[in-house]
């Protein structure tokens, strides 16, 4: 009865979302505030459905009822009951369930915190909302329906992909998701202000928390899957250019620089077609992602489905919005009342600059994402495009930008003077410059680049502590009060240099192990000893063990550090018995910030001698914590009380006992 | 029902709450749009003093970004002073619309639920097909069961002893030799034992009777002679190693001790039918299945080659099965002429239950019970062997 229930819910919500698509659209046309207030009912209505359906299907599998076909696909008896939970969407049908749950929560979150809205705005952006919620639950109940039942119930599942059995599925998807869904409300918003030919000034004061939070969240997303991807495929790599990886870095990339092009048109009413555009192509860049994952054109580990016709319901669904959104722009766009007027040399040039090379950043990335799928579609060649293509134009691109982005939030609004920011930059500049020196002398002149790229690393944490340090003062008044004036600071300058920081931090880790990490793939029998990070790493053998659904392979390590004995590493490798699928678990030892890393390659014919990869990996740490910085900054940004706007009828009441100071 | 119950329930609250705002009386006027549009300009006005302040703007472009926003906000004032609340939907649209969506609200859901659903199909999660009848989801259950208990006291060598067979029979090598092992080292060599470990490890090794494997059936066949699944597997290694000369006579004798039905004879026939031409032997008569006078396989007409004897000796799971049905069979027959074989009925029994015949079983565990009563050390023995297994002796006539 559960999972019927469940069913139910997820057929009941795609009736919701289709009276949400209409009424509250209607109700803005006609200035009804009775029929915009239902998109504020059903929003919440619909996601109260989507989570009980959800909840149904959790727990389907966690007490493993393999009549739901989706159940027995994805689980086995024996799974963790961690895994059972989290194998809920670790497949296709789950994680589009969780997609569409988010997108509600998005919907209904809106609903219950955007009274302060204009009404109809309001109502617009429920109604498109409730589109895209439609459009994606007719997919997941014409194509992926996750309640599809299996009778009689099979003996045992088969249990879940072994790659996924960890604990980065609790995390990582859910985590992208509200990334890549929470651009659907700047979609939402965008596609709204177009409908009625006009954006309000409340529109970019809404939009930027909205973006801010999915930003936040597709950092973490993109960080985890990343770290998840080093430590459990055992290549030792944390980035491969993979499509599905540069499917979720596009959105970030071009999310990115909505929140910057929001900033302005929040501060200066300028950009507004410009941020339009970019809301929709953000969204437009997520659901692009979801098409490539789902349609089976790609192989990796996120391609679930390889159904095609999913593929076409998914490309119909892209062209649709996209499509359409983009006509209604073109339509549209022309009858948006222009921003207010800079000079080239201000914060809104320096973000205009950072709009142009982040979004031609994300269109090198499409490039070497969807050219080979093109070129086995037209000409039936297959190329793989790699990280040289992108080292060769993605790094380039990156570079400049890097370079200038300490000067951005020195500039003064509407007219900077750069002469006054390039002075305030010195002390950080010549601290940069110091660092390179050591670098070189430290590797007695042998890497240049990595000199020049830690130095350009530290010239980006020191620009963003400048920025910080100048706004409170420091050097020009009294230390107490520099420190009471960094207190009072608003929150949204700690945003700023914390994100800025935390590039620098990334840059800082990248840089570091592209240049400075060590490899060894050798061949080890018992007892055998090599070198790596500094430490002797004797190999002792290894040992069969049984888990709860796998069996596994684990070799153990001494690391000694010339004839002390420092600690014992190790790694294995697993045979998941329902799949007969293997994996390897790599062996980590973290060191503040540096890591030795010990995977497994396979075991040689005649007993004991096995393949051993191992890396060391100097500061590799800091290339996820620096995202986690960025994201500590997106936090510190959304918590600025200045984003949140009074409603009109609190403030009229505030204007009579205060009255306005003449203008 | 319950399940229609909550769907209606589910459907009634819905489709009120959604609708719901449109019944209610016209509320008060919302704000216009400017009104909001003011606050956002005030806010914005304030935050420019605060960036001087904080010389993030230099005071005389404050002055004109102040003057453009104080622009705009005489503007977004006019406006919210002229703009009027639009009249909205007239009442009788309204009850309209309402009555729309009370009715499509649940036809829609109703039509879709029930091209998609499966309203009448009950849950069955694992403990719920565990507690039903023994179809196969209970045999998975009482394995999650037996593993669970296994997991607590792994030194119960019976659990291992029972589950050894069944891991076997599901395919399930490594765990099936793991548990054979731990039978044996717990509760001592046995023949059956010895030469399900000797399957297990052959299976494991893709058909190809190991050394281990090997040295298992050899031990089993010292404890049982007559074991036919030990010179089964013994027979297959003589032609695996194409020691046919000695082959030919161990297949002869498979041949020769199994009824007539049972399921490896083809195999074993073919085994004999290769051996033989190979050493250059006649084959036996009963290697053919229509023996004419005379009937000596004719020199053009070859027996399957060792590819094919390779091919079958990798057996297909229902081949296996058969063949467990086989000699569960022929272990019926024998405690039907010998029954005071108290091993043999719980092995008899255990092996019902194995194949998900709880009838059979309970039938052999009543017949046990007529050779030892259960006051009988032997019967207390089957009785408690068979209620472990979940195996009642229900549709019971006699009292015991």
């Amino acid at each position: 009865m559960i999972v019927e229930t469940g069913h139910y819910a997820l057929v009941l919500a795609l009736a919701v979302a289709l009276v949400q698509s209409v009424l509250p659209l209607a109700g803005a046309r006609l200035g009804d505030g009775r029929l915009m207030q239902t998109g504020t009912n059903t929003a919440i209505l619909g996601f109260l459905l989507l989570a009980l359906s959800f909840a149904c299907l959790v727990t389907a599998h966690v007490q493993s009822d393999f009549s739901v076909l989706n159940v027995f696909e994805n689980s086995n008896s024996a799974k963790p009951m961690l895994y059972k939970v989290t194998g809920v969407w670790g497949n296709h049908e789950g994680s589009m369930l969780l997609w569409v749950l988010i997108l509600g929560l998005f919907g209904a979150l809106v609903a219950g915190f955007g009274r302060d809205l204009p009404a109809s705005l309001k109502a617009n952006v429920l109604s498109v909302q409730a589109w895209i919620t439609t459009a994606f639950l007719l997919f997941i109940l014409a194509t992926s329906n996750p309640f599809q039942r299996l009778s009689p119930a099979p003996f045992e599942g088969q249990d879940l992909n072994p790659v996924l059995q960890d604990v980065g599925l609790a995390i990582h998807p859910p985590l992208l998701y509200l990334g890549y869904v929470g651009f659907s409300i700047a979609f939402s918003f965008a596609v709204a202000a177009l409908i009625d030919g006009r954006i309000d000034a409340a529109w970019a004061r809404w939009v930027r928390p909205w973006t801010l939070v999915a930003w936040i969240f597709l950092t973490l997303g993109i960080a985890m899957g990343s770290y998840w991807a080093y430590y459990e495929l055992g290549w030792g790599g944390w980035w491969f250019w993979d499509p599905v990886e540069n499917a979720s870095f596009m959105p970030w990339l071009s999310g990115t620089a909505l929140l910057h092009s929001a900033l302005v048109m929040e501060k200066r009413s300028a950009l507004k077609i410009w941020t339009v555009l970019l809301a929709i192509l953000t969204f437009s860049l997520s659901l692009l992602g979801t098409f490539l994952v789902r349609s089976g054109v790609l192989t990796s580990v996120h391609a679930f489905a390889t159904d095609p016709t999913r593929g076409v319901f998914i490309l119909a669904i892209l062209a649709i919005f996209v499509g359409g959104s983009l006509a209604l722009f073109a339509f549209r766009a022309a009858a948006l009342e222009a921003g207010g007027l800079f000079a080239p040399i201000s914060r809104e040039g320096a973000l205009v600059l950072n709009n142009l090379f982040l979004t031609t950043a994300a269109a090198t990335v499409l490039v070497g994402t969807l050219y080979p799928l093109v070129l086995d579609v037209l000409a039936g060649t297959k190329i793989s495009v790699g990280a040289p293509f992108f080292n060769m134009t993605f790094g380039p691109l990156m570079l400049p930008l890097l370079a200038v982005v300490p000067f951005g939030p020195l500039l003064a609004w509407k007219r900077g003077d750069l002469m006054a920011a390039a002075q305030r930059l010195w002390a950080a500049a010549g601290l940069a410059l110091v660092v390179v020196i050591a670098v070189l002398a430290y590797t007695r002149g042998g890497k240049i680049l990595a000199a020049l790229g830690i130095g350009l690393a530290a010239w980006l944490i020191l620009g963003s502590l400048t920025d910080l340090a100048g706004r409170a003062g420091f050097g020009r008044v009294a230390r107490g009060v520099a420190l009471r004036r960094l207190a009072g600071l608003p929150r949204s300058a700690f945003g700023t240099a914390l994100a800025h920081l935390g590039l620098g931090i990334t840059l800082l880790g990248i840089v570091s192990v592209v240049t400075f990490q060590t490899e060894l793939i050798t061949t080890m029998t018992p007892g055998q000893v090599v070198e790596a990070g500094g430490y002797a790493i004797r190999y002792e053998g290894t040992e069969k063990r049984q888990g709860p659904n796998y069996s596994e392979d684990a070799a153990r390590f001494t690391l000694m550090r010339g004839t002390d004995r420092v600690d014992t590493m190790e790694s294995a490798r697993r045979l998941y018995t329902a799949r007969q699928q293997p994996t390897t678990e790599a062996g980590i030892r973290t060191e503040l910030f540096s890591q030795l890393y010990i995977a497994l390659g396979d075991a040689g014919a005649n007993g004991g001698a096995t393949v051993v990869r191992v890396w060391w990996k100097p500061l590799v740490t800091l290339v996820w914590l620096g995202a986690v910085v960025m994201a500590l900054g997106g936090i510190a940004s959304l918590s600025d009380r200045r984003l949140r706007v009074g409603a009109p009828a609190r403030s009229r009441r505030r204007a009579l006992l205060q009255p306005e100071p003449a203008e | 029902m319950l399940f229609w119950v909550v769907a209606a329930s589910l459907t009634a609250i819905v489709t009120l709450a959604a609708v719901w705002p449109v019944l209610r009386p016209r509320t008060g006027a919302s704000p216009v749009r400017a009104e909001h549009d003011l606050e956002v300009y005030r806010a914005q006005l304030g935050e420019l003093d605060g960036d001087v302040a904080r010389g993030a703007l230099r005071s005389e472009d404050a002055q004109t970004a102040r003057a453009e926003i104080g622009r705009r906000l005489l503007r977004a004032a006019e406006q919210a002073e002229g703009a009027r609340a639009r009249p909205g939907a007239r009442r009788g649209g309204l009850i309209a619309v309402a009555v729309v969506v009370a009715v499509a609200v649940p036809a829609l859901s109703l039509a879709v639920y029930g091209t998609l659903g499966s309203p009448a199909m009950p849950d069955l999660p694992l403990e719920a097909r565990a507690g039903s009848d023994p179809s196969a989801g209970g045999m998975t259950a009482l394995i999650a069961q037996a593993e669970e208990r296994l997991k607590q006291a792994p030194d119960d060598g019976r659990g291992w002893d029972v589950l050894a067979p069944i891991y076997l029979r599901l395919s399930r090598y490594e765990d099936a030799a793991k548990a054979y092992r731990n039978a044996i080292r717990l509760l001592g060599s046995s023949a059956a034992r010895e030469a399900g470990l000797g399957q297990a490890a052959t299976e494991i090794a893709g058909g190809e009777v190991t050394q281990e494997a090997k040295s298992a059936f050899e031990r089993a066949l010292a404890l049982d002679p007559t074991l036919l699944q030990a010179r089964f597997f013994l027979a297959l290694d003589l032609s695996q190693e194409a020691r046919y000369a000695e082959a030919l006579p161990a297949w002869r004798q498979v041949v020769a001790d199994s009824p007539p039905n049972a399921p490896w004879m083809a195999m074993a026939k073919a085994a004999v039918a290769d051996a033989a031409q190979r050493t250059g032997a006649p084959a036996l008569a009963e290697a053919a299945p229509d023996p004419r006078p005379g009937a000596i396989e004719p020199p053009t007409s070859p027996g399957p080659d060792a590819d094919q004897v390779a091919a079958a000796s990798q057996l297909s799971s229902g081949d296996r099965q058969a063949m467990i049905e086989g000699m569960v069979a022929q272990l019926a027959e024998r405690l039907k002429s010998d029954p005071k074989d108290a091993e043999g009925w719980k092995k008899l029994i255990r092996s019902y239950n194995v194949l998900g015949q709880p009838d059979a079983a309970n039938a052999a565990l009543r017949d046990a019970q007529a050779t030892f009563p259960p006051e009988s050390p032997e019967g207390t023995d089957i009785a408690t062997f068979a209620r472990d297994l979940g195996v009642t002796g229900a549709g019971e006539t006699r009292t015991p």
